[in-house]
């Protein structure tokens, strides 16, 4: 019985000391009201923007303004430190994507019915994880 | 759907051996059948473009740039499992000091 609650009590102290050096090892991720509400309000300014690729004229002032508040969304992020560096990623990873799509819609013209929905998907995917994974700082799976 | 773009990858003239057809096949059998649903997505996605540009429906250049986007999607869902897994070790951390250290200890 007496080595039973040895064996215990240095199991609980080692649990412990794994809990605290958990929260020593990796800074506690932080949800961010602001970030959850840039994120979910870009998504759909960037699929309506995307449905204007699929017209005969690029509109270039919204490609402009959709950049603009992709940058300000990664600026807010990195002033944030290193606490929200999956977002900045993340973010990083969004702007490469549209670069590579507003690319695609000034080289090769507009977008036919099947390449809109397939880049649509693409994005709007890319947001729905950047959404999660805000979400996840505040309520974890 | 998977026959036709099998076909398509099978008669592509592959004199250089660069094009690993039945590794390209399972890889997206394998993705298809994965238990995670993210994965499975993907795997449903790289066959529909695969069938879509067999029938010609998309170009090369499209093609690549889906395959670029899943890559990059991948890279953001290993991101966000990244920040999960935290979160759940921090929440852990925090039952931790409330139920043990807090209430265990405070009893025995």
């Amino acid at each position: 019985m007496k080595r039973f609650h040895s064996l215990a009590t240095i199991y609980l102290l080692s649990l412990l000391y794994l809990a605290g050096c958990t929260s020593v090892l990796w800074s506690p991720p932080s949800y961010d009201s602001a970030t959850y509400k840039s994120l979910t309000d870009m998504k759909p300014e960037v699929v309506v923007l995307y449905k204007t690729f699929a017209d005969e004229d690029l509109k270039l002032e919204k490609i402009e303004a959709v950049r603009l508040r992709l940058a300000q969304i990664y600026e807010y992020e990195k002033g944030k430190g290193e606490g929200g560096i999956e977002t900045i990623r993340q973010i990083e990873i969004i702007q490469r994507m549209f670069e590579r799509d507003v690319k695609d819609r000034m080289e090769n013209g507009r977008w036919n019915e099947v390449h809109l929905a397939n880049q649509r998907q693409n994005i709007t995917e890319a947001f729905d994880i950047a959404i999660r994974t805000e979400r996840l700082k505040w309520s974890p799976e | 759907m998977g026959s036709g773009w099998h076909r398509f990858i099978d008669d592509l003239r592959d004199s250089g051996g660069q094009l690993a057809s039945e590794e390209l096949k399972g890889l997206v059998a394998g993705a298809k059948g994965d238990s995670d649903e993210f994965i499975r997505r993907q795997g449903e996605k790289l066959e529909l473009y695969l069938d879509q540009l067999a029938r010609g429906t998309i170009t090369k250049a499209q093609f690549e740039g889906y395959v670029l986007d899943i890559r990059d999607l991948t890279e953001m869902q290993s991101l966000k499992m990244s920040v999960s897994a935290r979160a759940r070790a921090q929440n852990f951390a925090k039952g931790i000091t409330a139920l043990v250290i807090n209430g265990l200890l405070t009893l025995i």
